[in-house]
This record gives C-alpha cells, structure tokens and sequence, in this order.
C-alpha cells in the first residue's frame, strides 16, 4: 500500500458467498503491484480461486452471490466496472485451456478478446501479432489449437488473455495439466511478462516452478487469508507444515532412485509385458518394453511427455492394441478382450468416469448385492475416507476424491492389476497424500499397481519400482531397465 | 446458410432481454447434440423399410428427450425451443430437407414456446417441457411430410420414373403415408413415444442432474 | 499476418455460402444421372479450389462407391445389403450439398465470424456459431473418455446392452450430458472473462475482400447448376 500509484490490483477486506452456500472468502485485504508476482497458495477448497474470480468479475458477475468489500483494478472500483470492461484490465488464466478455446486457430483464438471489444482491424492484428510474437507462438500458426501439446495450449491461452494489453494476470492453478518441463517453461514465460511490467496474481498449490518469479506467497486457507510467506521462508519451510499446508514440493523434487521392477522374493509375477511396442499410424511411439511386476509393487512409468505413458496404459487396460509384443497376466498371454477384465484403468481426467448417483452405488455398480461384498465396499469407502461422501454424486466429488473413488471401484471390481494415468495432476499435498495411501492400500490387498506418472514427489511417496520409458528411436535396446523377459526385435 | 441461421437466432432473443453468454453456450451445445443423437436414432432404424417408415422419428426423439429437457431447465430463457429448432432444421437442410421448410420450424419452435415454456415456471418444470416435446414430435413427423403435400401421388410417381426407387419402398411408402389413418397412427406413436422419452428424461433429472446440482 | 495461417487462405466465406445455397437449390430438383453426376464431379473440382484437397480425395473415394451402388440399384436393381436404398438415393442426390457443407465446416472460424460481423449479425449469434463449431472437437474428446470407461466396466458388451437397455442408456447418456454441461460452464465463464458481453460491434483479425477467384468461383458454379438443370430438361 506504500505506493498507490504502481498499485494496479488491491482488495479490501473483501468477502463473498455463492448464492445458496456459505460463505467462502472472508475479510481478505491484498494488493499487487506493477511488476510483482504474488502466489495464493494453499489447499484445495480454501478459497483461492474464489480470490481469481472476485479479481477477473466471474464471482458475482457470473457466478451469483452476496460479497462485501472493495476491489481496485489499476486505480477503478472494480463494482462499477462492467465484466466486458474488466477484460481490458485483467486477463485471465485457468486450469484447462483446452476446454475453453472458441477456435481451433491460433489467431483466431488470440484475436477473441480484442475481436470482442470491437477493436478496429489493424489494432485487432497489431495487438494479435505482438501477443503471438511475445510468446514465440509463430511457428504453431499452422497447427489446430486441438492438437497442441497442453503445455503449448496453455501459452495460447496466456497469449489470449495478453491481447487486450492487460496489466494485471489472474491465474487458476495454470499449470495443473502441465508437466515439470512445461511448468518450468510456464514460470519462464510469467517472468518475462512480470519484467515487461505486468502484475501476476496465481492461485497454485504446485510451486517449484514460482520460486524464480513470485515476490510474496500469501497462504489462504478456509477463506481467509493467513499469513503472508516470503520466497525464503517458502524454501526453508519445514516438510510437514508445508505438506499440512496442501503445498507440493517447492524446489525441483529429484527422482527417487527406484529399483526396476522385476519378481520380487517368494513373489509370482502377475503382470509381464514382453517386447510390447506401439505405433500411431505408421510412427513408432516405443518398442521393446518388457518388465514383470508383482503383487504388492507400485510400478511407476516414468518418462518425458508424448513418450506414451498413456498409449502404454491404454494397452495395458486392453484399451488400446499394441503394434507388437505380449502383456501376459497371471503367467498366461492375454487378448485385449481378456485384460479388459483383468487390468482395472483409471485415466487421468476421470469425469466420464462415473455412472451412477451416488458414490455407494457406484462402488457397487456390477458387483453383487450381497453382504459379503456390501461389508467389503463399506470398509473400502472408510480406508479411502470416501465414507462421509458416500451419499454424494460422484460429480460433485473434486479431483482427488474423483481419483480415490475410481480406485476403490478397481479393488471392488477384484482385478489383480491396477493400472493409472497421472493420478495426481493437479492435485494439492493433502489430495496427493490421500491417493498415495490408497494405492497403498491396494498394494497390501496384493494387488499390482502401474502408475504412468512424472510427478517425483508422488513417486517417492509411495512407488516401490520404476520403469523409464524411452523413445523408440533412441536405440533397440529398448526402453527396460530391468528385462526379465526375451525382448523380440521388429 | 449460417447467415439465416443467425438471423433466425436473433429474433429468437430478441422479443426478452436475459440471453447471456452461458445461455447461448448451453443452448448451441446441447442443440447440436440434439440434432446429432436424433439423426443417430433415425439411423438405426433403417434396417427395413417398414419399420423405418414408422420408427425413424420415433426412435429420434425418445432418445433425445433427455437432452432437450436439460437444455431447456438450464438455458431458462423464452426461445430456447425456437432456437433449437431452428439449427435442428438448418442441419436438416444439409442432410436432405428442402429450404423451404425452415420458416415450418422456426414458427413451429415459437409457437411450442409460446404455448409451454413462456414463463421461467413453465421452464424449471418437467410436465411443460414434456408438453412441449411431445407436440415437437409429433410436428417433426408431420414435418417429414410437407415435401409431399402438393399431391403425393405425383410426386411418388416422379419419384420412380426419375430416381428408379424399388417397388418395395414404393409400397411400403404408399402403405403408411398414402393413408391418412395411418399417419395419424405414426404421429401418435412418434408422440408416445417421445413423451416416453420424456419420462425417463425426468427420472434422469431427478436422479443426477439435480443431486449433481447440474440444474 | 493472418494470411499465414494454413487454412486462412482461399474463397470467402460468402462465396462458400452462395455455392452452398446453389447446390441446395440445384439438388432439390430431381436431377437424371448425367447431369447429376456432372454436378457431382463439379463438387469435387470445387473442393479443389477451395484448398481441401484431402476432403477432396475423400469425397472422390466416396462418389467412386457411390456412383456404381447408385447405379446397380437404379438400372439392375441390386440392393445393397446394409445401406438401404434411400441412404444411397440422397447420397447421391445431396453430394454437391454435401460437399459444399464440407467447405463451410472446415473454413476456419475466424473467417466465419469475420463474415458475421461484417454482415452485421448480432454478436451473440456469432458467440453461439462460433460455439456450435467448437461442438465436434468438445464432443469428440469426452466421448473417446466415456468409450473407455465403458469398455472398461464390461457395460458395452452384447448382453449387458440387451438385457438392461435402459441402464445402457443411462450409463452413457449421463456422462456425456454431465461433461458436454461442464464445457459449456468452462466455455462460457471463459468467454465472460474474454468481453464476449461487451456491447460495441464485434470486429476481426480476419478480413479479406472477395477477390477476382471467388467471383470466377460464383458464376462457374451459377453456370454449372444452371447448365445441369437445363440438360435434365432437355434430355428428359
């Protein structure tokens, strides 16, 4: 508050309430200036993207309800503006990009904003292009926004929102469908808009990536604003209270050193693959994967981005067909029809996940109704702590709730293979926390977990094997650290 | 094409002022779903040609019931009908209706409106928009005939001298469409049908889209 | 500048609406063969020149099937086995439309709500268009999801299918409701955020004259539905 005039965003003792809930955000007083990264962290729930919204008008404006205080955009009282003047001041950033694209071209995507302010054409394209050119988007001008990479799709957005020459970014969780790369690549991008003079405002609960660029950590839990963490504070934080926080790791987490997977002592191997390969319309994806996993192991599958820890789960579930090569489970070579029995498959975006209206029903959905199985999915709804929820729809569920729901639907379905696809993107600490302990769970029931992952942090929690996944043109020796089985060459 | 389309769109909001941005979202994104699973449901019945002649609309609207109530409890605004309609039909034009039938569903879609989603009560309640989609079926069966009300046994009869359309379609053509008893009996199988549809739409609302707080 | 973009070159959008609203009204007459099939073949080249060359190809492929099915049916009276006689009919008959559509479609959609703004449509309509093409890709995505999870659970099999049709419809009608209403929330507050409410006339990156090719384009296609019209007379 020291120099009014730089002060683009500041927010006194706001506070608001969905219509029909209670209250949400409570007597919260920031600001930000010119130039200055500030990072609302803390836990899923605690009401930092309600903050995102009072700033960019979506709280109040279209999400209804009753709040109180004051909000300054660069000197204006933000009531008195209308939404569509907002956007001249404040750009906005969530979590999806994908899902909030109106064209599936890149300018055209660009240009909404100033298209929609009814600029004229040459500063349409004048502004357009200086986005584009700040982001270093050209080359991608060609490609359908839809088949970009989520990383690059994410600088699209950003680039939307600098349009109109913003001076204050409100980010949501941005990099929740990123990768550590790609969340590097995100936080150089916010530092070269915070050196050109912008004022950033990001709700994050993922923060290794921040650390070069944010100022201020303000940590917002139930509502309000607790306490206000500088950079260094951030980094000498002590694990626990950073974890009870809801925070991921603040620095680069280093990859756990895992042993490879492979028969375990006095242990059979469920799962097998051997020579497995996969190939998208002529390009080969990865060849040569083989390992052995067994019960009570969580194999993680590690590797860098579009390297096919997707396609590898997806063959795995018996989804998808592998372009050579045998996954073999309970010692026997299975058809797809087979694993699609055998191998439970929770993707990572679950929101199709679910059938039925309540999250009881759907732990129960095609199983029988009898007490055996009522009395196992009711103690399997209390170790995964879904017990108080069971009455809810599964729509209503967040993400980690989501991901914990799906995988006590596997341990209910009694597959002795359990396969996952980046379970805990954009997950929070405690949310990250609960999944762990639940794959665990699955592991102690004897159950063998593959987890296609590149979060570190969520690997040394609770993976006892990895296994990299390589390219396919960086060598035949295949990708297996650990080959049990005869790889076959192409 | 799209031009109209649009013109048509405007009108629908024109008369009442409340179509913001999410409600022009909701109805272009659940009308299009529509239109999709009603063309899907016509094509499953094209295995023979008599039960094509009586199912297609049938099929077509019980399977889409559901959607056309949600979008209507969700978008909540006077026009909906009307504006669905109206991409239903645009739609149609590209896959075999004529051009001239567009003004039959525009003022069609008004007047359904008009009659049973005029006021945000009507809206929010399931037995109007069941109403509604009951007349809609029943209107879109009529709809398929219009092509042919000039005189159809010309038409038909052009029909097979130009187009060589097989003996068979040809009978069960003139079978069911040749006699008014039996378009009223198709109309009224479309319509139970769909009100059908419309039930189970209701118990889908019930079921999950209001626990899920969808609504 | 715009023109750079990949697919942000050829006709305007105006001209693609005339040669649609052309073929339309060509089609609705009941054409013989030849000049059908002229006008058939005409589409293609028409795909050509509005840059689709692998639509072009694929309508080609189409039309080749197409063309002798037709043609078994009318003069010999084969029947196709699993497409009935009235899908080939009015593939046949409603090719040039389709393809026409086809170009429309794929124009990328800036062009189509520069065209919008330009014919002075009111800006919520060009919001809902601009939506309405977003519909496939939105769609699309969630629906690969729910195949999956289906697939998954066993809930696509045969029997499950037959013997509870209704939970089958459930199982697939709630997910793809409850995501398709989840976008349109996303789209819409992303929208709100981007100034989709503001009141001023919308303006554009794309802008682009009709050029000497689009009006080449126009009177070609007016000739050709012209002379096909005339030809069935005159054969007939």
């Amino acid at each position: 508050m020291s120099e009014p005039s730089r002060e683009v965003l500041s927010l006194g003792d706001v506070s608001f309430a969905y219509k029909g809930a209670s209250r949400t955000v409570d007597d919260v007083t920031l600001s930000v200036a010119a130039g200055e990264c500030v990072v609302l962290c803390g836990p899923s729930g605690g009401g930092k993207t309600t903050i995102i919204r009072l700033v960019n008008g979506l709280a109040g404006g279209y999400y209804p309800g009753d709040g109180g205080g004051e909000v300054m955009l660069a000197g204006h009282p933000a009531e008195k503006l209308a939404l569509w003047e907002r956007a001249e001041l404040v750009g906005s950033v969530f979590q999806d990009p994908s899902t909030q694209f109106f064209s599936s071209q890149l300018a055209g995507e660009i240009a909404f904003t100033c298209e929609n302010l009814g600029y004229g054409h040459d500063r349409v394209v004048e502004l357009t292009d200086a986005a584009i050119d700040e982001l270093s988007l050209g080359p991608l001008r060609g490609i359908p926004n839809d088949s970009l990479s989520s990383g690059q799709k994410q600088r699209v957005a950003i680039a939307s929102a600098l349009g109109p020459r913003p001076t204050l970014m409100a980010m949501d969780e941005p990099s929740s469908n990123l990768d550590a790369a790609a969340a590097d690549a995100l936080g150089r991008t916010m530092r070269q808009l915070k050196e050109g003079g912008m004022a950033i405002l990001v709700a994050e609960h993922r923060l290794a990536y921040l650390m070069d660029v944010a100022d201020r950590f303000l940590l917002v839990r139930d509502g309000r604003l607790e306490r206000e963490v500088t950079r260094e504070e951030m980094l000498a934080l002590h694990d626990e209270t950073r974890l009870s926080w809801g925070l991921r790791d603040v620095r680069e987490t280093v990859r756990p050193q895992l042993p490879s997977p492979g028969p375990g002592l006095g242990k059979d191997a469920i799962l097998e693959l051997r020579g497995l390969g996969v190939s998208f319309g002529g390009r080969q994806v990865f060849r040569s994967v083989s390992l052995v996993a067994c019960s009570g192991q969580i194999v993680a599958v590690t590797g860098a981005n579009g390297v096919g820890k997707t396609s590898l789960a997806r063959v795995l579930a018996g989804l998808a067909k592998p372009s050579h090569g045998t996954v073999l489970v309970g010692g026997r070579a299975r058809g797809r029809r087979e694993l699609r029995r055998m191998v439970w498959y929770s993707p990572n975006d679950v929101k199709a996940e679910f059938f039925t209206p309540s999250v009881q029903e759907e732990v129960m959905l095609l199983v029988a109704h009898d007490e055996p199985h009522g009395e196992r999915a009711r103690r399997l709804l209390r170790e995964l702590g879904l017990w108080g929820l069971r009455e809810r729809h599964p729509m209503t569920l967040s993400g980690g709730q989501r991901q914990r729901l799906s995988i006590a639907c596997g341990l209910m379905s009694e597959r002795p293979v359990l396969v996952l696809d980046e379970p805990t993107s954009g997950l929070d600490a405690i949310s990250m926390q609960e999944v762990s302990r639940a794959l665990q769970r699955a592991c102690d029931e004897g159950r063998c977990v593959v987890v296609a992952t590149h979060d570190n942090e969520f690997m040394r929690r609770c993976c006892t094997h990895a296994h990299q996944l390589r390219p396919a043109e960086r060598g035949d020796r295949g990708a297996g650290l650990g080959d049990c089985g005869a790889p076959r060459r192409a | 094409m799209k031009r109209e389309k649009e013109g048509e769109r405007g009108m629908a909001h024109g008369p009442n002022r409340g179509w913001g941005v999410r409600e022009v979202v909701t109805a272009a994104l659940l009308s299009a779903l529509t239109v999709a699973i009603m063309f899907a449901g016509a094509m499953l019945t094209m295995f023979s040609y008599d039960f094509a002649m009586v199912a297609s609309g049938g099929a077509g609207v019980f399977l889409s019931a559901p959607v056309f109530m949600l979008m209507v409890r969700r978008v909540d605004r006077f026009g909906v009908t009307c504006v669905f309609a109206t991409i239903a039909a645009l739609l149609f034009c590209t896959m075999g209706n004529m051009l001239f039938m567009l003004p039959f569903y525009v003022v069609g879609g008004l007047l359904l409106d008009l009659v049973f989603l005029r006021t945000p009560k009507q809206r929010q309640s399931s037995w109007w928009a069941t109403g509604a989609w009951t007349t809609f079926s029943g209107l879109y069966l009529l709809s398929t005939l219009i092509p042919y009300l000039g005189n159809m046994d010309a038409y038909v009869a052009q029909a097979v001298a130009e187009r060589g359309f097989d003996q068979g379609y040809v009978d069960a053509f003139f079978k069911y469409y040749g006699n008014p008893a039996w378009i009223v009996a198709i109309m009224l199988i479309t319509m139970v049908v769909g009100f059908l549809g419309c039930l189970i739409g209701r118990a889908l609302m019930k079921r999950h889209f209001e626990r899920a707080g969808a609504l | 500048m715009g023109e750079s973009d990949a697919r942000g070159t050829g006709l305007t959008v105006a001209t693609k609406g005339a040669v649609l609203l052309l073929a339309m009204a060509a089609c609705s007459l009941n054409l013989g063969i030849y000049p059908m099939l002229a006008l058939n073949l005409s589409s293609i080249v028409y795909l050509l020149v509005a840059r689709e060359p692998r639509i072009a190809l694929g309508m080609l492929a189409f039309l080749v099937i197409l063309g002798p099915l037709y043609i078994a049916y009318t003069y010999w009276g084969v029947s196709p086995i699993i497409i009935s006689p009235i899908h080939v009919f009015q593939m046949w008959h409603l090719f040039p439309v389709m393809a026409a559509a086809c170009v429309i479609f794929m124009t990328p959609p800036g062009m189509i709500s520069a065209a919008l703004a330009r014919a002075h449509c009111p800006r919520k309509v060009i919001l809902g268009t601009l939506v309405f093409l977003r519909f496939f890709p939105t769609f699309s995505a969630s629906w690969r999801l729910l195949r999956d999870a289906l697939r998954k659970r066993g809930l696509t099999s045969w029997r499950q299918m037959l013997t509870n049709p209704l939970d089958s419809y459930e199982y697939v009608m709630v997910p793809s409701l409850m995501s398709l209403v989840s976008s349109a929330d996303q789209l819409s507050a992303s929208a709100v955020t981007r100034a989709a409410e503001a009141p001023m006339a919308r303006s554009s990156y794309y802008q682009r004259p009709a050029g000497a090719l689009d009006f080449a384009c126009v009177a070609v296609a007016c000739v050709a539905c012209a002379g096909a019209v005339i030809a069935n007379g005159v054969m007939g």
